[in-house]
């Protein structure tokens, strides 16, 4: 696969940051496409099969916050492989503190995370990462319903 | 659960009951003396046996107490604690009223001028026990000596006169007899009445206090939880500026004259001072704005590892040398994980930050022998130390040594302030050791071993 065929989506509400990351990732050649709240975000996942998903932690908007959209993206089978990285806010260890630790996986199921602000360095490690990867270790296997 | 008040009585009765049973070995004490010299230097007639007797009981019975209270203090569930512990005390007052009503027959009834000595147990029930069940006390003392009283004025029960003491037999006086019910009576109400009144009033003025000091917590709660709420925004844009110089500065946007780059450059180091010192300002916030952390077990040399791995550049710019000496036995804690890795990142990051160029810096875990179940780290380094007047102003917050200023000028002095937090979270403690010049060590415990309720739960 070349990098030219690669496809990003950026879902992030903060333009300025969309702007910047866009500049990074068309740096690298990736085509970036970008999303600015939820049911855009979910639309555009659905319509443009990105390789992988870049999703901001603190995306909210409508009272549905960005948090939930990774189990939405998981419950659609034609969606469920795409890798989901997710950037958070400066200092979260771990994304999802607000879930319990019992079902943080099962709430949220991303495939990695970077803390904000994205350094490119960082950046383009982790999505050569999740792209060998291909397909996220949350996918759906086929016919299988989530429970 | 239980309100301010009844904790407050709940700890005044597990005082009290160890302060009776106390008391009640001087007393038999202080009893068996009198009942002594009374026979031996006073040689007033008396049946010696049975006094002898009451004495025998009173120590007896303290025996009984000290066995029950054992048993008492196994009691886990509290609000069955709390009505054991007031039955207990109940019975004790009861008891002795008892036994001194005992001794006064045998020894005069109401001639004894030692008949005073009911007002010490009515004053301690006062102060211990219910307002009912302190009046019930003072009613089963009338109601004792009545029965002692009227038992020996009528012959039903023998009276002993103190002949040598008195030589009237004031017990069998009916106008003695009256004038001493009547005092006796309304001393012991009145006693009750005084002293419940002043205890009921102090216990109100406890409570009011517990209630301010609880107030004032959550007062600081609500403040820091607004300071973390502000510190989350701050962090979001300044996220984004730090974004934009960063493509800037990368070449991303194309070619960039020297004057300018120097300009972002600028510009950028100060983003990033600035994302640093929210960054620190908001885990301080999140861990005073929280109750109670929430925790979980997790492999701790696993985190320490972690965090040693993550200043690996660092360490070898620096050529530090690193020495981490870690019991095995030591593998699961029950603590607030992001916590701990906050207090240990801070701690070795400022241990490697002040070490210059090839020092050492020391990470050490093993159990406090000292206070078994605990856990003894200690942070070591060889760097610039600490001067022996800031050594406690170092856990201020934005407080920084003037050598450490010097040495490096970046900094928000809000790391140590996290460090103390997480500690004082955990319940632990830390102490500080540091030469100017030869280097520090930060030592602590934290109570975070995991038990296997913790593990469980």
């Amino acid at each position: 696969m070349s990098h030219n065929a690669v496809k990003v989506l950026i879902i992030e509400d903060d333009p300025d940051v969309v702007e910047a990351m866009r500049i990074m990732l068309e740096a690298k050649g990736y085509e970036v496409s970008a999303a600015f709240e939820y049911e855009e975000g979910l639309k555009k996942t659905k319509d443009l099969l990105p390789n992988i998903i870049l999703l901001d932690a603190t995306l909210m908007l409508n009272d549905r916050s960005g948090l939930e959209l990774p189990a939405a993206i998981r419950k659609d089978i034609a969606t469920s492989h795409i890798p989901i990285l997710m950037i958070t806010a400066i200092n979260e260890d771990s994304p999802g503190f607000e879930f319990s630790p019992g079902d943080r996986d099962e709430r949220l199921p991303i495939d990695d995370f970077m803390n904000k602000p994205a350094q490119p360095a960082e950046l383009y490690r982790k999505i050569e990462n999740l792209l060998k990867m291909k397909v996220s270790k949350w996918a759906q296997s086929p016919g299988k319903q989530p429970s | 659960m239980l309100t301010f008040k009844t904790t407050i009585i709940e700890k005044e009765i597990k005082q009290r009951i160890h302060w009776f049973i106390e008391l009640r070995w001087i007393a038999v004490c202080m009893l068996f003396m009198v009942i002594t010299c009374v026979r031996y230097f006073a040689k007033l007639e008396l049946p010696y046996v049975y006094l002898y007797l009451g004495n025998g009981i009173l120590l007896l019975s303290n025996m009984v107490f000290i066995a029950y209270n054992r048993h008492l203090n196994a009691e886990i569930d509290e609000n069955k604690w709390y009505q054991k512990a007031n039955i207990f005390a109940n019975v004790q007052i009861s008891l002795d009223l008892f036994i001194l009503t005992y001794l006064l027959h045998f020894s005069g009834g109401i001639e004894n001028p030692f008949i005073f000595y009911f007002i010490f147990h009515i004053i301690i029930a006062g102060i211990l026990l219910t307002n009912l069940a302190a009046f019930s006390q003072a009613t089963f003392a009338v109601v004792l000596l009545v029965v002692c009283a009227v038992g020996e004025y009528s012959g039903i029960l023998n009276h002993y006169h103190l002949f040598g003491f008195l030589n009237q037999g004031l017990g069998t006086n009916p106008v003695y007899f009256t004038a001493i019910f009547v005092v006796f009576l309304s001393t012991m109400y009145i006693t009750v009445y005084m002293v419940t009144s002043i205890v009921n009033k102090v216990r109100e003025k406890e409570v009011a206090l517990s209630e301010a000091n609880e107030k004032i917590a959550e007062q600081d709660r609500l403040k820091s939880r607004y300071v973390a709420t502000v510190s989350h925004d701050l962090q979001a844009s300044l996220a984004a500026v730090q974004s934009c110089l960063t493509v800037v500065l990368e070449g991303l946007t194309g070619a960039v004259s020297e004057k300018s780059r120097e300009m972002i450059l600028r510009a950028e180091r100060k983003t990033t001072h600035l994302i640093n010192f929210v960054k620190e300002l908001l885990d301080l916030s999140r861990i005073r704005a929280a109750k109670e952390l929430e925790k979980n077990t997790f492999n701790i040399i696993e985190l320490i590892q972690e965090i040693v791995g993550g200043f690996e550049d660092v360490v070898q710019e620096k050529h530090l040398k690193i020495a981490v000496d870690i019991n095995d036995a030591i593998s699961l804690a029950w603590a607030n994980k992001d916590a701990i890795d906050k207090l240990l990142v801070n701690l070795v990051s400022n241990a490697i930050k002040y070490t210059p160029w090839g020092g050492t810096v020391g990470i050490s875990l093993k159990n406090s022998t000292d206070n078994p179940g605990q856990l003894l780290f200690e942070i070591w380094d060889t760097g610039i130390g600490i001067p022996a007047e800031d050594k406690k102003k170092i856990f201020n917050e934005f407080y920084r040594s003037k050598n450490a200023e010097q040495f490096e000028k970046e900094g928000t002095g809000l790391g140590l302030s996290i460090v103390e937090e997480v500690i004082k979270a955990h319940r632990g403690a830390i102490w500080v050791d540091s030469e100017v010049g030869k280097g520090s060590r930060f030592i602590f415990t934290l109570p975070i071993v995991a038990a296997l309720e913790g593990i469980q739960s």
